[in-house]
């Protein structure tokens, strides 16, 4: 275990293991820090004054990517202070769940990308995270360490929260987000829509994963959105237009119409008369195109 | 033609063995490598750090600032407010001064100054401006012009809330619009924005020898050293203002509050005092671009003659006087666009509000009208049937044209640069029909190109501004060039050492050169205004010319040879070939044929010959007539065309600026790599402008004080630049050149709404062009995203074009 002085009110610990980081994060006034990229922030703007500081950027199990199980029934275990970048170039991520690679890549810049973490991206509750419309649309479950024990949840249910905040209890830590390793042949994809093409924040995102089968009919799909409501959101409305549909190469725009419409009126009643709304429920329409484009072309 | 980067610099005119060679900026590598110094790096023995205590509302009465509190703060070791200023509390750019440095009576812009803290470290200053209390008395907010000139409105200003007014007259306007086979009005407006400098203001004040030194990053060490020694009381001889290295300009760090308030904590505390500024200060505090309201009214014959052009033009002030008056003035000049127009009347005025002071931005006013003026044109060549560039072709100022203030012009190549534009667009026509033109229905993503023409005179308004510089040869057989002007990282002083060294017939490496140290350079004008090159560069030229002279007389001398048997050549001056031996030597002095620079200057010491020069050019300008505006307002004008290829997802109003062509008469090219970069990092800003950047004001705070809300293009937001020229020379500029500066920038915004409105017929009148904005233009059209017209059938968004008539 390290320590530092930071200033004079502040500690900072970090810890080498998940036990001795969780005696740390039961004092008051523990706040985590994993890529720093929001905390340090506070920290700048005065907006944290007094307590510890829990670095968890050096404990090595929260920094693997790793595969378990065997054949259909694998899973893939992301470490919560696994980096951006570290995620954009996993060829277990890449080959498998190209919707997680490409949110990763889609985040910041490379700097921030070489600091942010996951875990970071999750805990921070923004509605417009990027890396959680991807663990949301591969349907991710959260390990969580507490000083009590462990549990499981859904991240969706963590997610059900006010913009914002999470609904992990006090004192509690993410420690790796697990998502079953979709089958070979599946198909994923980010999109993003920001102010400019690089340091941007989301204006609007979707995840999708689409599984067909050898007939081209759509058995499974998985879309979320982001930026359009408190957290990122799965839009089972949409998600029921496609699944049953056979995708052939001519009728592809006519068959997607629907679901980006489905969409849009999922958009239109997440942001009630919010200003943003006029706009966002027709661009929602360009991004989920791509999306599901990008899933579906030959 | 071929583009900038692979110029056969041997074919341009006025090449030389210095100019129109593309030399490195001495100062890049240590840049890059983050060795260079600037004002934030500087750090010296007790130096103290200064932070400025700033009004949290923009308009408001002072009641009382008491600062007995900081003053026993820890660590705190001055607290100053007006009362401590030992001189006049007033600055300015102008001669009007309106500008207290620290307020004690009323604020009139949000964050303006109150109070000085200077303390042993950043922790304690702050904790020091916190301790300050102040007593407002709430006064109205005014947010704009609109609300500044009601009835009723409170007088920000003992003249009022008009700022300036300018008005240029030329024939009759009115009678040509009644005339008129079409007439087209039409309102535009453009939005607050800021430099975006990477280095934030910063100053450092220390006294040194019983002299008050001054280190900052700054447009002019010689107007910050007249601000200081106004504000402290102090004579010129006890200030000496140094420009450090400079992280970037684009026309701001041109305000002198900031080197006043280093200078008045040194002046109190003994100590050197350093004040950087946070970007969330700096882009609250410093000037922006003006924000524009612009009637325009344009008469035309069928045949796609301009008869008339009428402007009206607002620009918002903020809440001192700045440079607005002579941004406006030069906008309104430039109102009539690069066009010949026999009638023409131009309107402009600056309006006070309790808004962020507006001043001197890269295109000085005219982006702005550019992009109004060339959005008139592309709507009159839409509605008369004529090709965009044709219709330009037909009333692009020639030599020996008028402009709108009756200026005759010189030989420029105005056309030249449209017609090559043109062509190089026109074969251009890679991406036009991807197949992603047709991911979304019919036609999803559109893709156009769109025109940008415009002029920019060199050099400030009507104004004397002249070049000045000093050249000596020292004893180590090197040049040193002093200029007063300051390198704002543009590579003004690399081109002034290649000016020298063709002007001398000698190597560059030969030329040091000494740029804005009021302690070593006389005054030879800020760098703003395109100015530098054009005006400064002739100046050294007439420096090293002359010394030239001295040179060659001296070594003639020296050598008891006539000074016509003489030629310079390396760092040596020799007889000619078939001269040698044929005079005698005045005994004791050197018997050769040649002799060496250095060994001229010892010579020249010992015999007490100065080898030194001055050349001052002023560019031939007269004042404005006060009534018509008509006069003489430029030595030379640098012309140009940009094409932007955009790409406009119809679905998402996302906007890509694909390519840009820009095409330049810039006269001879002094460094094509430098040229070549202020062409590209000018259309950088113009996309930015165009686009994307725009400072959120709520009254009278920046909402979006810092990088991460203020955004600007990337380099992946940033298309390919094609840069070409054409070959002119401008008789009365340093080897035949021009500026580049802020020419660069000004067309690329028109460009991108010309292209956007050729792409979907949607055009845009209110800068900038965001998604929003576009997709709700789109609706207004009543066209979503299926049924859009074909590329070229544009039409005016309903409701703005109420004055047509055809």
């Amino acid at each position: 275990m390290t320590k530092a002085n930071l200033n004079q009110d502040c500690r900072y610990y970090a810890p080498a293991t998940v036990d001795s980081a969780m005696e740390l994060i039961s004092m008051e006034g523990a706040r985590i820090l994993a890529g720093g990229t929001d905390l340090l922030l506070e920290l700048k703007r005065g907006q944290i004054h007094s307590g510890v500081i829990v670095d968890i950027s050096r404990i090595p199990e929260l920094r693997a990517i790793r595969s378990t199980g065997g054949g259909s029934g694998s899973s893939t275990v992301i470490g919560s202070a696994v980096t951006f970048s570290q995620l954009a170039v996993s060829s277990l991520v890449k080959s498998r769940a190209a919707v997680l690679s490409q949110a990763a890549l889609a985040i910041g810049s490379p700097q921030i990308r070489n600091r942010g973490t996951v875990g970071g991206n999750i805990a921070n509750g923004s509605p417009a995270a990027d890396i959680v419309p991807a663990l949301v649309a591969l349907e991710s479950r959260l390990r969580l360490v507490s000083p009590g024990g462990q549990r499981m949840a859904d991240l969706e249910e963590i997610l059900k929260a006010p913009a914002g905040k999470t609904a992990l209890k006090p004192g509690e830590l993410i420690c790796e987000i697990i998502y079953n390793t979709p089958p070979e042949g599946v198909r994923s994809a980010f999109v993003k829509l920001g102010r400019r093409e690089s340091l941007a924040i989301s204006r609007i995102s979707m995840a999708a994963v689409v599984e067909t089968d050898r007939q081209g009919v759509v058995t499974r799909a998985v879309l979320a959105l982001g930026a359009v409501a408190p957290h990122p959101f799965r839009v089972k409305s949409a998600e029921d237009v496609l699944v049953g549909k056979k995708i052939q190469p001519q009728g592809v725009e006519s068959l997607l119409e629907p679901v980006v419409q489905a969409i849009s009126v999922e958009v239109a009643r997440t942001l009630g008369d919010r200003p943003s709304a006029a706009y966002k429920c027709r661009a929602v329409k360009g991004v989920a195109w791509d999306a599901l484009m990008a899933c579906l072309r030959k | 033609m071929s583009p900038i980067s692979d110029l056969d610099l041997n074919k341009c005119q006025g090449v030389g063995r210095s100019v129109g060679k593309s030399l490195p900026k001495p100062d890049a590598v240590a840049k890059v490598r983050g060795e260079a110094m600037y004002v934030a790096d500087m750090t010296r023995p007790e130096m103290l750090i200064g932070k400025v205590l700033r009004s949290d509302r923009a308009h408001a009465r002072i009641k009382a600032i008491n600062i007995g509190k900081a003053m026993h703060i820890p660590g705190v070791v001055a607290v100053l407010t007006a009362s401590d200023i030992p001189g006049k509390n007033r600055i300015g750019d102008s001669n009007l001064k309106d500008r207290p440095v620290l307020a004690s009576e009323r604020v009139r812009f949000y964050g303006e100054a109150l109070a000085l803290v200077a303390a042993v470290d950043m922790k304690a200053a702050e904790k020091g401006l916190s301790a300050i209390e102040v007593e407002y008395e709430d006064l109205p907010v005014l947010t704009s012009p609109g609300a500044s000139l009601e009835p009723g409105a409170p007088a920000l200003h003992p003249e009022g809330n008009i700022c300036s007014r300018r008005l240029v007259v030329r024939g009759d306007c009115a009678g040509a619009l009644s005339r008129a086979d079409l007439v087209v009005a039409n309102t535009y407006t453009t939005q607050w924005v800021d430099h975006a400098y990477l280095e934030t203001n910063a100053a450092l004040a220390e006294w040194v020898d019983g002299r008050l030194v001054v280190w900052v990053t700054t447009k002019s060490v010689h107007e910050d050293q007249g601000e200081i020694t106004r504000v402290l009381g102090l004579p010129a001889e006890k200030v000496r203002v140094i420009a450090a290295t400079i992280g970037g300009s684009f026309g701001g760090k041109s305000d002198q509050d900031l080197v006043c308030m280093a200078s008045l904590l040194s002046y109190h505390t003994g100590r050197p005092v350093k004040i950087v500024y946070t970007r969330e200060e700096d882009l609250q505090v410093t000037t922006k671009r003006h924000p524009y309201s612009i009637r325009y009214t344009h008469g035309v014959t069928a045949d796609g003659r301009l008869l008339a052009v009428k402007m009206e033009l607002t620009a918002d002030a903020g809440a001192y006087t700045s440079y607005s008056p002579s941004v406006v003035t030069r906008a309104v000049i430039h109102g009539t666009g690069p066009y010949r127009v026999p009638n023409v009347y131009l309107e402009g005025k600056s309006v006070f509000t309790n808004n962020p002071v507006t001043g001197a931005m890269r295109g000085y006013g005219t982006p702005q009208v550019t992009f109004a003026c060339e959005s008139q044109m592309d709507i009159l060549a839409g509605k008369l049937g004529i090709d965009p560039f044709e219709l330009r072709a037909r009333n692009i100022l020639c030599p020996g044209d008028a402009i709108s203030c009756g200026q005759i012009l010189g030989p420029g190549a105005a056309k030249e640069a449209l017609d090559l534009c043109r062509e190089l667009q026109v074969n251009d026509r890679a991406g036009l029909n991807d197949k992603d033109c047709n991911a979304y229905g019919d036609g999803r993503r559109r893709k156009a190109w769109g025109i940008g023409t415009f002029f920019y005179g060199n050099g400030r308004t009507a104004q004397h501004n002249p070049g000045v510089a000093e050249i000596s040869l020292g004893m180590d057989g090197v040049f040193r060039l002093c200029v007063g002007s300051p390198d704002i990282g543009q590579g003004s002083d690399t081109a002034m050492a290649q000016i020298a060294a063709e002007s001398l017939g000698v190597d560059t490496s030969l030329i040091q050169v000494i740029s804005a140290d009021t302690g070593l350079t006389r005054d030879s004008g800020t760098t703003s205004g395109t100015r530098l090159t054009y005006i400064v560069g002739k100046g050294v030229e007439m420096a090293a010319c002359k010394l030239r002279e001295i040179l060659m007389e001296s070594a003639a001398r020296a050598m008891g040879v006539e000074k016509d048997a003489l030629v310079l050549y390396g760092d040596k001056i020799l007889l000619r070939k078939g001269k040698r031996q044929k005079q005698d030597n005045e005994s004791g002095r050197p018997d050769s044929a040649c002799i060496r620079l250095k060994d001229l200057a010892v010579w020249a010491e010992q015999t007490g010959i100065y080898l030194l020069a001055d050349g001052r050019f002023d560019p031939p300008t007269t004042p404005l007539d006060p009534d018509t505006g008509c006069g003489i307002p430029y030595g030379a004008y640098t012309f140009g065309t940009q094409c932007a290829r955009v790409t406009v997802d119809t679905l998402t109003g996302k906007l890509n600026v694909d390519k840009i062509i820009a095409v330049y008469d810039v006269g001879t090219p002094v460094n094509p790599r430098l040229l070549e970069a202020q062409i590209e990092g000018g259309c950088a800003g113009g996309v930015g402008y165009g686009v994307m950047e725009e400072i959120l004001l709520r009254d009278g705070k920046v909402v979006n004080n810092n990088f991460d809300a203020f955004l600007i293009p990337t380099s992946k937001d940033m298309p390919r630049v094609n840069s070409y020229i054409v070959p002119n020379r401008e008789e009365t500029g340093s080897f035949g050149a021009k500026g580049i500066g802020e020419p660069a920038l000004v067309p690329t915004a028109a460009a991108i709404a010309n292209a956007v409105a050729a792409a979907t017929g949607v055009r845009i009148m209110d800068l900038p062009i965001t998604p929003e904005r576009f997709l709700a233009g789109l609706q207004e059209r009543g066209c979503c995203g299926k049924t859009l017209p074909a590329p070229g059938a544009e039409k005016v968004m309903p409701g703005r074009d109420d004055n047509d008539k055809s």
